[in-house]
């Protein structure tokens, strides 16, 4: 096995350098491909893949290889995983998890290596390891529920807010967040309440929502929870304002909410609503490859194997340590400019971007603010 | 609260109610006809839901048209399973454990055939009924949940007139009471294995197009009910219609719950509810079915025993593993080492696992939980009590002893009671950690474990943790071999295949299971500690139900009662997935796979290999 494996090495090893002088980086993505979360995993790899695919087709001095790994979102198989691309398969750089604990179990192990970790885990503990070579390519929570529980009470005028958050790493980290927020305005949640990763039924929380009086509702976990919530609000009578984070900005909750996400207001870093003619070919392209709209996470996958591209070409060095300083030396805007537009990470490794604030009209992303 | 309130709450439980009473029926009618627990029930759920989308956007065919339609297709799929996999592996009487984990093969493989034919997102049904909700006694009341509790609660008294006025219904009765004489009046056991999973099918897939309108048709929607419907069946004493009074009273209770109590604690009441339940109401008695782990191969002899007997054969072997090891450290490179590590450490816990399940016959779906309680207690008594790693490990150890002694009385209960209750415990247990923030940080976790140290020395590398996990699992092993010799193993064996003769003749049959269970809940804390430094982040997920059923898996691919067998088996299982690797998509539908090949060609697990391979070189010699 072993030495067939060398050999085919030996013949692609061959190819490759026949082909010309192009040398190849190699990238490493791991994510959920399969189990709850699939379906945020196909952001990030076909974004990653859109990016790489352009670079390759455009034949310049380097070639994008991604090796792509599957987690089913258990941290156990993350952390192989990523072992596996960074000693097995010498990756340059790896991209993941998506699931906030598995890339903070990635963290220690990333940092051992010294292999720069993009992630798009919003988990606020991620970047407080005091890890030189992790990146988050979004918007931490604190950072978007800020600007979510801002943007309600002053523009849409709301003051009464309910808080229903899924009851793992993400979720808590969100809510809690926008609890901080609120407090900082001198307000709280009228309801707080956590819900089991696997209920689909909510009739309970809701019946409380509505005893409370509440008139605007923040959930937060994975989008289907969101819409579902959406829905079953609706059927119940309810007319609240929803609130979103980036984990609702995905165009399946409105494909799955249908009219009960009509008006939800979300924070979104990407959104194809923007009428930016880059961004318009952008999406055009993202949607004719992959049929739907990109999302967030498209964007930032896409970005950041860009990013280390970039890295790599300025250097000229296809190397771990360039490629973390790199990244580490956007400290101001104007070095490195993607889909998302200027990219600067600060001291712990958190980007920061502005949110759209978008509501959802007619099925359509309307942009409200930036 | 006001009365119409309560009311809204109450329907829309009996809405859910009704989702769990037919899966549990399913549940119910498997068990009742091959006392089988049927991982695959949800799939039957996932099915329907996917096939009655199907139908409803390309034919556009009514909703009960299609209903009925996915009821047939649905159960064709369940007596085509029947035939070509079930059957063979019933028919030679292998375990039940054997079949269970067939089920999950098929369960996984299903799944992973739905991603490749369906997509991994969950997908919208299209509008079926109106949104105006219809006023009944004040009430909101959606169309579609009067069609799903209309059609529910159509199948529930069609099935009940079934068994009750129907000559097969009544034969099918007489076959579950008593198969043998039943048998004997000339009831066809073949026919009613078929029909009764053909009728199980039937109701799961019926099941999924009911919930998917609300839930949308996921290939995951059959895994969030399951566990659910599996408790409906155990409210109602797996009887027709007590589990569907089953169903419906758990949908109302925790319905009811979530909107007046907090929902943090929902599932901990719904749990705990069962376990009571379980516990008053289900008296032990003698056992009159097929146990658990029957038709499995003892080693209680020393007959297929590699390290008896011929003493210099004996030095060979050992000289031989330890080459084995010490090439293996070596020469792996760091992936390959880390893969084993995480490996070896399941195997610690398998190993108290297989004294559980594979010598006492005790059957465990929570043994992740103690797993869980070792890495926590390790973790918070190193971190914040500043024990030392040497000290906090055992003490690890000790504390998910406790805790297995603490929830011993549940061994009361035998059979798949026992398999249910364990795995309500189990769920409790990680409940608990994401409940009790102020101790386990909840859903967040806990990062920056420190890595083991001795005496300022710190541990880091892959190779040093092989070293460190290999040397606990030979520890463990060889305390855990000791003991299976001792009269006290035999006696556990004793226990195993005939509790009654083995009290007629002694042995205290209590008092052993909980020994058994308290050891083998060390050896799963001591595994948990390893696991926390090594993996230095831990949170509640790792130990879920999941993991829970893996550690089985690895015990019955190993080989019930076989120690040697439990390692490899914790090897293979941790180490296929990685291997395949290379598949993609068709990774977990080749898993799947394997895990069905092996229970039906090779009963015995791995450990058959190995004991046929000694018999034979052996006789070889001889």
């Amino acid at each position: 096995m072993r030495v067939l494996l060398a050999a085919s090495a030996v013949a692609f090893g061959l190819g490759a350098s026949a082909a010309g002088a192009q040398q190849v980086i190699k990238i490493g993505v791991v994510g959920p491909m399969t189990g709850a979360f699939a379906a945020v995993g196909q952001s990030e790899i076909t974004g990653a893949e859109m990016r790489a695919k352009e670079i390759n087709a455009a034949g310049g001095k380097y070639k994008i290889e991604l090796v792509t790994e599957d987690d089913a979102s258990n941290c156990d198989q993350t952390v192989n995983a990523t072992v596996k691309l960074i000693t097995k398969d010498n990756v340059v750089a790896v991209l993941g998890a998506m699931n906030s604990p598995c890339a903070l179990a990635m963290v220690p192990i990333t940092r051992r290596y010294k292999t720069p970790q993009f992630t798009a885990g919003v988990g606020t503990s991620i970047t407080k390891q005091g890890s030189d070579y992790v990146f988050r390519i979004a918007v931490g929570s604190i950072g978007q529920t800020r600007e979510l529980a801002a943007f309600a009470i002053d523009k849409l005028g709301q003051s009464k807010f309910a808080v229903i958050y899924s009851d793992d790493e993400y979720g808590a980290s969100m809510a809690n967040g926008f609890k901080d927020a609120l407090a900082a305005r001198g307000m709280q949640p009228l309801v707080f309440d956590s819900v089991p990763r696997a209920d689909q039924d909510f009739t309970g929380q809701l019946t409380k929502i509505k005893a409370s009086g509440a008139t605007a509702l923040f959930t937060t976990g994975a989008f289907t929870f969101s819409a579902l919530m959406a829905k079953q609000a609706k059927q119940l009578g309810m007319s609240l304002q929803l609130l979103g984070d980036t984990g609702n900005a995905s165009p399946k909750y409105i494909e799955l909410g249908g009219d009960a996400v009509e008006g939800a207001v979300l924070v979104e870093p990407y959104t194809p609503a923007d009428p930016d003619p880059k961004l318009q070919a952008f999406t055009a392209k993202y949607k004719q490859q992959y049929g739907r709209d990109p999302d967030g996470w498209v964007a930032e996958h896409y970005d950041a194997v860009e990013m280390i591209h970039q890295a790599v070409l300025k250097s000229g060095k296809i190397d771990r340590q360039t490629v973390r300083d790199f990244a580490a030396s956007l400290k101001a805007p104007g070095t490195f400019r993607g889909i998302l537009g200027d990219w600067t990470f600060d001291a712990t490794g958190d980007a920061s971007f502005n949110l759209y604030k978008v509501q959802i009209k007619g099925g359509q992303k309307v942009i409200l603010a930036r | 609260m006001d009365i119409q309130t309560l009311g809204q709450l109450v329907l829309s439980g009996l809405t859910i109610g009704c989702v769990y009473s037919l899966v549990g029926l399913g549940f119910a009618l498997t068990l009742r006809a091959t006392e089988l627990i049927n991982f695959a029930q949800g799939e039957m759920v996932m099915l329907g839901s996917f096939i009655g989308l199907t139908l409803l956007t390309t034919t556009g065919l009514p909703y009960a048209a299609v209903f009925v339609l996915v009821a047939i297709a649905v159960g064709l799929v369940g007596v085509l399973l029947e035939r070509t996999i079930l059957r063979p592996i019933l028919d030679r009487r292998a375990p039940l454990l054997n079949l269970l984990i067939a089920t999950l093969g098929l369960s996984i493989a299903l799944q992973a055939l739905a991603i490749i034919v369906w997509g991994r997102e969950p997908v919208a049904y299209p509008r079926l009924f109106s949104d105006e909700p219809v006023m009944v006694l004040g009430l909101r009341v959606q169309a579609l949940n009067l069609w799903i509790l209309g059609l529910g609660l159509g199948v529930m008294a069609a099935l009940h007139w079934f068994f009750q006025h129907t000559m097969t219904g009544v034969s099918w009765r007489a076959a579950s009471l008593d198969p043998a004489t039943a048998a004997l009046f000339g009831v066809n056991r073949r026919r009613n294995v078929a029909l009764t999973f053909a009728i199980s099918a039937a109701v799961g897939g019926a099941a999924g197009v009911l919930i998917a309108p609300l839930f949308f048709a996921s290939f995951g929607i059959g895994h969030s009910v399951i566990v659910k419907a599996f408790a409906a069946g155990a409210i109602g004493g797996f009887g027709i219609v007590g589990t569907m009074l089953g169903g419906l009273a758990l949908g109302v209770i925790e319905t009811l719950a979530a909107g007046i109590v907090s929902s943090d604690y929902k599932n901990v009441i719904t749990y705990s509810a069962l376990l009571v339940i379980l516990m008053v109401f289900y008296r032990p008695t003698a056992r009159a079915g097929r146990s658990i782990t029957e038709g499995a191969k003892v080693v209680a002899s020393d007959v297929v025993d590699l390290m008896s007997g011929d003493r210099r054969r004996a030095a060979l072997l050992v000289a031989g593993g330890a080459a084995l090891w010490l090439a293996f450290l070596l020469l792996a490179d760091t992936y390959a080492l880390r893969i084993t590590n995480m490996a070896l450490i399941a195997a610690i816990a398998v190993l108290g696992l297989q004294l559980v399940v594979g010598y006492t016959g005790q059957f465990s779906f929570g043994h992740a939980a103690f797993y869980g309680v070792g890495a926590y207690a390790s973790t918070l008594l190193t971190m914040k009590l500043g024990v030392p790693f040497v000290l906090a490990v055992p003490l690890a150890g000790a504390t998910a002893a406790l805790a297995g002694l603490l929830v011993a009385p549940v061994l009361r209960l035998s059979g798949h009671f026992l398999a249910i209750a364990t795995l309500a415990m189990g769920e409790i247990v990680q409940l608990l950690m994401l409940n009790w923030k102020w101790l386990t940080n909840g859903a967040y976790g806990i990062y920056g474990i420190p890595l083991p140290s001795f005496a300022g020395w710190e541990l880091e590398s892959e190779e040093g943790f092989f070293v460190l996990i290999s040397g606990v699992l030979a520890l463990v092993y060889l305390l855990l071999r000791r003991l299976t010799r001792s009269r006290f193993g035999r006696s556990l064996v004793a226990v195993r295949e005939n509790e009654l003769a083995a009290m007629s003749s002694g042995i205290r049959a209590d008092r052993q299971k909980i020994t058994a269970f308290v050891v083998g809940s060390a050896c799963a804390g001591v595994a948990g500690a390893l696991y926390a430094h090594y993996i230095a982040y831990i949170s509640p997920e790792s130990f879920s139900f999941l993991a829970s059923v893996q550690m089985v898996t690895m015990v019955v691919i190993g080989g019930l009662g076989s120690l040697p067998g439990g390692i490899v088996g914790a090897l293979a299982v941790a180490l296929l997935p990685e291997m395949l690797r290379a598949l993609a998509d068709y990774r977990l539908v080749v898993y799947g796979g394997l895990l069905i090949l092996f229970m039906m060609f090779l009963p015995g697990g791995l450990a058959d290999i190995g004991r046929r391979a000694w018999r034979l070189a052996a006789r070889v010699r001889a």
